[in-house]
């Protein structure tokens, strides 16, 4: 016992480390393109441009929990539908506020059920009629665009509530109110996954479909909350989202559900499920942004930005996504 | 005779038929004497690309694989082939440059699915940015038209039918001539399962690397079909396409796990969701609700055609 200890210890154990190993490549690839970017842009690593990509990615950090929660169900789930879900809570969802701080409660907690709802029928349709889960949550994904089309009519009129506002401020020192929203609602999702018999079950069905059904866990219940969670977690993006930009463009949260699946495989979770933290999402989400916010400070155009991120992407799968030799 | 008919309602392809003829049926009672000969050239024109990307796609799926990455790259061909236009080439320096585009941004795929082994979502996942990257850094914004003589050529010769059907039939044989060769058996095999195929001494590497290169031949045909029909470039002209290929794919029975299904079936996916396009155009008028009614039939069709084969499977049991 104690020799294992000694061994985890030191740089050279963190390293060997499982549970840390996953994390290693996002904060290197982090502290590169910190130093990076202000050898290029200088100031760029100022606290307050830090703090402002921090808010930012806070955005995307809650909401690549969500299909974290999905890719951790295994069986190659993914969910797409995520950007479509933000787009619509962060169009509608001042509408049903009406702008006042009141109707924002109740909007949070509209929105939530409607997300668990919409979330529970991916689900229902993936386990029950074995629709595969990226056509399911594709299709959703365009019901979801649509019904925020024709509810918005393609003019969204809004006034949005102060409080949701007051997110994108800065609250303690330099860091702004969206972080702090973010970090709560991180570590309350780590301890749901990590504490509550859903979240160590998650972990079981993922791994092993088979071994769960037999151990008694209700796998299917078990997979339709993971999808419920991932498009509540979603909505709650959208109001942050929509609160950061302050004003409404169509679509505006489509971009997300990429970013979600890029920063969560950036994070080690793998698509076979089972594996995985949120805090390598997290982390994933983070590094998604810098690399974002120094080629938009390089002056680069949209198209060589979006290039350089897929090149980044791929390589970062190659590194840490490759399937099992067939010669084995 | 009997056997006959069993072996057709067993083909992957009969539930998509079967929800096909069902939405003509309902279009006919819906708006009687819409099947025109005006209304069949024009479907056919718009057509025609989607259901040639489709069958390059099924090759890919019926290996075991996923490619996510079409869309992008069939901007990308549709950029170049108009940016070439611009520059004065002619039709056929364009269209070969579309074609070897396809191969080459295939060919990138599968090399990374099958010597790095990346899983083939993530993998096309990560191109589908490089190739949309590259497609708006060429054209950020949409311009430029291609020559006179393809868009007439397209929408013109043989009264309007036979430019999209040449593109069509040149698909299909395609597939069919590699259906029947050893590869299309591999192919088949790789999907249902590449471990024992392995055993078996089926080149599976080469396999999924010839998979994913003839799907990008198909995009290269159907990107170039698709930039005969529009006329022009457009960065993101092919964006939403990758879904409603997918959506396709698997309402003409093609499974995602792969080795089940005929790439000819899912023609009649193909031809599910343009019909779906333009029967809601016409009939839904509240322009905003448009594109939520597609969605909705999109997804009935989908989960219908999952239902459906399922179902015609337990039946036989």
């Amino acid at each position: 016992m104690n020799e294992n200890i000694a061994k985890n210890t030191g740089i050279a154990g963190l390293l060997k480390n499982e549970k840390y190993k996953d994390f290693i490549p996002s904060i290197v690839i982090m502290i590169v393109l910190i130093i990076g970017g202000n050898l290029l842009n200088p100031g760029f690593a100022s606290i307050n441009n830090l703090c402002n990509i921090l808010a930012r990615a806070s955005i995307l950090a809650v909401a690549c929990i969500g299909q974290a929660f999905v890719m951790i169900s295994g069986n190659a789930g993914i969910d797409m539908s995520i950007g479509a879900m933000m787009s619509l809570t962060a169009l509608i969802g001042p509408m049903v506020s009406k702008g006042t701080n009141e109707g924002l409660v109740v909007a949070i907690i509209v929105f939530m059920v409607l997300g668990f709802v919409i979330g529970a029928i991916n689900g229902l349709c993936i386990q029950f009629l074995k629709i595969p889960s990226l056509v399911m949550t594709l299709a959703m994904s365009v019901v979801i665009s649509g019904l925020t089309l024709g509810l918005t009519r393609g003019q969204p009129i809004m006034t949005i509530p102060k409080a949701l506002l007051n997110l994108g401020m800065p609250v303690l020192g330099r860091i702004r109110g969206m972080t702090i929203v973010a970090a709560v609602i991180v570590v309350i999702m780590i301890l749901f996954l990590k504490k509550t018999n859903f979240g160590r079950s998650l972990y079981i069905v993922g791994s092993n479909r088979n071994a769960a059904k037999l151990a008694g866990l209700r796998v299917n219940l078990i997979v339709v909350g993971a999808y419920g969670i991932s498009l509540m977690m979603a909505a709650l993006a959208g109001l942050m989202l929509v609160g950061y930009v302050g004003s409404a463009q169509l679509n505006m949260g489509d971009e997300y559900t990429l970013l979600s699946v890029a920063s969560v495989v950036i994070g080690g979770i793998k698509l076979t499920g089972g594996k995985g933290s949120l805090i390598g999402g997290v982390l994933g989400a983070m590094v998604l942004f810098l690399l974002t916010s120094i080629l938009v400070a390089l002056g680069m155009p949209s198209g060589v930005r979006q290039l350089i991120q897929g090149v980044v992407l791929l390589m970062i799968v190659l590194a840490n996504s490759r399937e099992a030799k067939l010669r084995a | 005779m009997k056997d006959r008919i069993k072996v057709f309602i067993q083909w992957p392809a009969f539930a998509s038929l079967v929800l096909l003829l069902l939405f003509l049926v309902i279009n006919q009672i819906l708006s009687p004497g819409y099947l025109n000969a005006g209304f069949i050239t024009g479907f056919l024109a718009a057509n025609a690309p989607s259901i040639i990307v489709t069958i390059g796609l099924s090759v890919v799926l019926i290996s075991g694989g996923m490619d996510i990455s079409l869309g992008g790259l069939i901007c990308l061909i549709n950029v170049i082939y108009v940016t070439l236009a611009m520059k004065g080439f002619g039709i056929g320096v364009c269209a070969a440059a579309c074609v070897l585009v396809g191969v080459l941004g295939g060919l990138l795929n599968g090399i990374c699915v099958s010597v790095f082994r990346v899983t083939p979502l993530l993998t096309t996942f990560a191109t589908s940015y490089i190739f949309g990257g590259i497609a708006l850094w060429i054209m950020p914004s949409p311009t430029g038209s291609v020559q006179m003589d393809l868009l007439i050529w397209y929408l013109g010769f043989g009264k309007g039918y036979l430019a999209p059907i040449i593109f069509i039939v040149i698909a299909i044989v395609l597939w069919l001539v590699v259906k029947r060769t050893k590869m299309g058996i591999w192919i088949y095999a790789v999907g249902q399962n590449s471990e024992k195929s392995y055993v078996s001494a089926v080149p599976v590497n080469r396999v999924k690397l010839f998979s994913y290169t003839f799907a990008g031949l198909l995009y290269g045909i159907g990107g170039f079909a698709l930039t005969a029909y529009c006329g022009a470039g457009d960065p993101l002209i092919a964006q939403s396409m990758t879904m409603k290929v997918i959506a396709a794919c698997v309402i003409g029975g093609i499974l995602l796990n792969g080795g089940i299904g005929d790439s000819v079936g899912s023609i009649f996916g193909a031809t599910f969701m343009g019909l779906v396009i333009t029967t809601v155009l016409s009939s839904v008028n509240n322009s905003f609700f448009q594109s939520f009614a597609q969605g909705l039939i999109m997804l009935i069709g989908v989960v219908g055609s999952v239902v459906l084969s399922g179902f015609i499977k337990k039946f036989q049991e």
